[in-house]
């Protein structure tokens, strides 16, 4: 019954995907002016040609390597903050007014005021980076706050070392918070990594074939490059999460 | 034996202990409180989550098997992780095994905290503190959501567990105390 439930489930997602796919196709068939608005299937064959040639391979190379490396400082620092922060209460009201900062000031702002002192090479791994910092802090400090005394209590009485502490009692409980803030962090690194390329158009990124495509009036291949790095945000986001529930899964296996 | 003297202790201007002394000899002691009488603000001064406003706690050992009123069990982790969490190097699956077997729990433990119904819960919480070697035993109402059969079942391992050792338990039931023999303190009394 479950399974039937899940393949209706699974048919009405994918015919309302296709239904906008079709409108789209129609929207473009009416128009008539790829320049405006390139069909799908244009999209898809400018998409397989770019697969073809190695300079996409490098240029996807070149923005995930550096997009992934401010993922992974903000989620480390957001992390170590929110653990900082849960333990004492000073360093949470410390961190606070910068969070909120980082969370309301438009993404473009940060993008040209830190151009002002870093080079174009190193912006789309600071932008990514900041955008990741509050989500992770965020989250992770929300769920250190929620956890439950009570296990504590249990933990502290049952005389249950530090390390066990961590992995058996603790870390499960973090599991949902953990699992959002990857989820949101990873997405949102994607778009403001490629927004910090596109504006500081470092040579032989994403970012600066997007701004080309801009530039020619190439909406083929801009659509493409949209859907490529569409692909590789979900590919990334559906990647990691799986691996975290997996390692989520062999601990409480173990 | 654990000697609990003049224990007194106010929460927000409202005495909730006054004056309250309890010994506990080997065996089994069952106390007796109405909801409200600080039967829950006494077991937290014996395990050391809170500190009297009077009196003393003499002979308390270092380790304490509890039972808490909640299961306070992990419930993503099997029954098995459950136990060995609390139990550390104590922990022995074959041991483990006979004491849910005793308890109505045979083969439980592979499965997983959260598919276990309210009663099946208690009776793994109620394992891990009877399996814990520790010279104090506090059960706090450990028999509550357990039917009639299972009910009994956990009185005659909460006998046999508490050969040797001091047991506290708490309890509303008079039949438990009968059940359980020992000793009765009433909380009402002071």
């Amino acid at each position: 019954m479950k399974n039937k439930a899940f393949t209706k489930e699974n048919l009405w997602r994918v015919a309302a995907v296709l239904f906008w796919l079709l409108v789209w196709q129609a929207a473009a068939a009416l128009l008539r002016q790829p320049l405006l608005l390139s069909s799908p299937l244009r999209v898809l064959q400018r998409l397989f040609a770019l697969l073809g040639q190695s300079a996409t391979y490098r240029a996807l190379g070149y923005s995930l390597s550096r997009i992934a490396l401010g993922f992974l400082t903000g989620f480390a620092l957001g992390a170590l903050l929110a653990v900082l922060a849960a333990r004492w209460r000073p360093v949470e009201y410390l961190i606070r007014p910068l969070m909120l900062t980082v969370k309301s000031v438009p993404v473009a702002s940060f993008i040209i005021l830190a151009l002002v002192f870093l080079t174009s090479r190193k912006l789309n791994s600071f932008i990514s980076f900041l955008m990741v910092l509050p989500i992770v802090y965020g989250n992770l400090l929300e769920g250190l706050k929620s956890k439950s005394l009570q296990l504590d209590e249990m933990a502290r009485m049952y005389r249950v070392p530090r390390l066990r502490r961590l992995v058996y009692i603790e870390l499960p409980q973090l599991k949902p918070y953990l699992l959002s803030a990857v989820s949101l962090a990873l997405g949102m690194s994607w778009k403001s990594g490629i927004a910090a390329e596109v504006i500081g158009i470092p040579m032989g990124s994403v970012g600066e074939r997007l701004y080309q495509a801009k530039v020619y009036l190439d909406t083929s291949e801009l659509y493409a490059w949209t859907l490529a790095i569409l692909l590789i945000s979900m590919l990334f986001e559906k990647g990691l999460v799986a691996l975290l529930k997996g390692a989520y899964a062999r601990l409480e296996r173990l | 034996m654990i000697e609990m003297k003049h224990i007194a202790k106010t929460f927000d201007g409202k005495a909730v202990l006054r004056d309250f002394s309890l010994t506990v000899a080997e065996g089994v002691t069952c106390l007796m409180a109405p909801s409200g009488r600080g039967k829950t603000t006494l077991l937290r001064i014996l395990l050391g989550l809170e500190t009297p406003d009077a009196g003393e706690i003499i002979g308390k050992p270092e380790r304490v098997a509890v039972l808490f009123q909640e299961d306070r069990l992990m419930e993503t982790l099997t029954v098995g992780l459950n136990l060995r969490l609390a139990l550390g190097r104590a922990y022995d699956p074959e041991k483990a095994e006979q004491c849910l077997a005793a308890l109505g729990l045979p083969g439980s433990l592979r499965l997983t905290v959260s598919t276990l119904s309210g009663g099946m819960k208690r009776r793994v919480a109620l394992a891990r503190a009877l399996l814990y070697p520790a010279p104090l035993l506090v059960l706090d109402e450990p028999f509550q959501g357990l039917d009639e059969d299972t009910r009994r079942l956990a009185i005659q391992a909460v006998k046999q567990s508490a050969r040797g050792r001091a047991a506290l338990v708490v309890t509303h039931d008079l039949e438990d105390v009968a059940l359980l023999g020992g000793r009765l303190v009433n909380l009402q009394e002071g």
